[in-house]
């Protein structure tokens, strides 16, 4: 069964939820691990559905915070994702934004992903691709097409697009029930934005 | 006997494959890709009047009679060279190569060719033949002739860049060798 699209984006791990000392199931909060020099900077979630801005630690630890969000929610950190990296590239000077596809494409060693909108897609596809049939085809198969050496997935960002590189250069994506920690690694160049 | 579904699906192929061509030629220096190249119109009559046309100029080739021109700086009619730019070489080895048209302009007209009404008849003669074959078997319907989604997301990420200048001190080195069997050739060597 494919995964939802940040899934997909990311490698995937899954941690059980801790018991609490009253018998219910603990909230996750904060992630560790340990992670090397050229990783960094990190763009983490913290504990409030938006992502922040870290460094790797002396110890050589990186730290990510546990967002509420479900499965079904995981469009709206995906566009939170999109947005915040928009501003991270402003406010630092990051050369993470290209006018097209193509270019994006040419920023990155070796991209491998790229989300695109549906309404995008939609109006790429000269309509002959419905919602319906995008909708299909990441279910089906976790993706709409891969031409080129490139997957693209639609689903989650209202406008735009984003390349990406294979999930193992991207970073991660740590599910803990309804609590999603994620990191990217070198988010000042490992995802590309378009438009 | 092929099925409806099978020759829509061939038409598919032959309007992605003439797709591909155009991109493989955009991607090329060629002269008339080239927004400078004027394809100059030779004067082909031998008399002018009823006396001979000094002007008379012809070439020995089953194209239009037209010559291409460079037309980079001819703003300036003192200084413009008015060089000929008819052959692939000429282009290949020119720095100032510019494409005629963007990756958007190359779909657009493209895709405006093919809802040109008589335009698949002459220039995609494959497609008409099944799209008549189509309507033959009662299966007439709107849409056949378009590209593909998937081929659209395809073009939307391809990014086409020309191939970079040549450089080379002479253009006989862009011609192909010519291989001359020693033993046939009159320069064997053997003394003989």
């Amino acid at each position: 069964m494919p995964g939802t699209v940040l899934e997909r984006l990311f490698t995937t791990e899954r941690k059980r939820q801790r018991i609490a000392p009253d018998g219910s199931l603990a909230t996750p909060t904060i992630h560790e691990r340990d992670v090397t020099v050229d990783g960094s900077p990190f763009l983490v979630t913290n504990a409030r559905g938006t992502f922040v801005l870290t460094r790797r630690r002396s110890d050589g630890v990186g730290r990510s915070g546990f967002s509420p969000c479900s499965i079904t929610g995981e469009r709206v950190l995906l566009a939170e994702l999109y947005r915040m990296l928009g501003a991270m590239g402003r406010e630092h000077g990051w050369n993470n934004t290209a006018p097209t596809i193509a270019e994006a494409r040419a920023r990155l060693a070796e991209p491998r992903q790229v989300v695109v909108s549906d309404a995008l897609l939609q109006e790429v596809g000269g309509g002959e691709l419905s919602a319906e049939d995008i909708g299909r085809l990441m279910t089906t198969q976790g993706y709409v097409i891969e031409t080129d050496g490139l997957r693209v997935l639609a689903g989650g960002l209202p406008a735009g697009a984003m390349v990406l590189g294979s999930p193992a250069t991207t970073g991660f994506y740590t599910r803990s029930g309804d609590w999603l920690s994620i990191m990217v690694l070198r988010a000042d160049r490992s995802i590309v934005l378009v438009g | 006997m092929k099925t409806a579904a099978e020759i829509r699906d061939r038409i598919r192929f032959l309007l992605c494959r003439e797709l591909d061509r155009r991109v493989d030629e955009a991607s090329q220096r060629l002269p008339w890709r080239c927004k400078f190249n004027h394809a100059h119109q030779l004067d082909a009559r031998k008399q002018d009047h009823g006396e001979r046309n000094w002007d008379y100029n012809r070439i020995t080739s089953k194209r239009a009679q037209t010559m291409g021109l460079c037309m980079y700086g001819a703003e300036d009619a003192e200084q413009w060279p008015g060089d000929i730019c008819e052959d692939e070489i000429d282009a290949k080895r020119c720095p100032w190569f510019e494409p005629i048209q963007t990756k958007e302009e190359l779909l657009t007209e493209f895709v405006g060719q093919l809802q040109t009404e008589g335009w698949v008849e002459d220039n995609l003669p494959d497609v008409a033949q099944l799209l008549w074959a189509l309507e033959a078997g009662g299966g007439t319907e709107v849409g056949l002739l378009v590209i593909p989604w998937w081929k659209r997301v395809w073009y939307w990420f391809l990014r086409i860049r020309v191939e970079p200048v040549v450089q080379v001190e002479s253009p006989l080195a862009l011609l192909e060798a010519v291989v001359v069997d020693p033993e046939e050739g009159e320069d064997a060597g053997d003394g003989s």
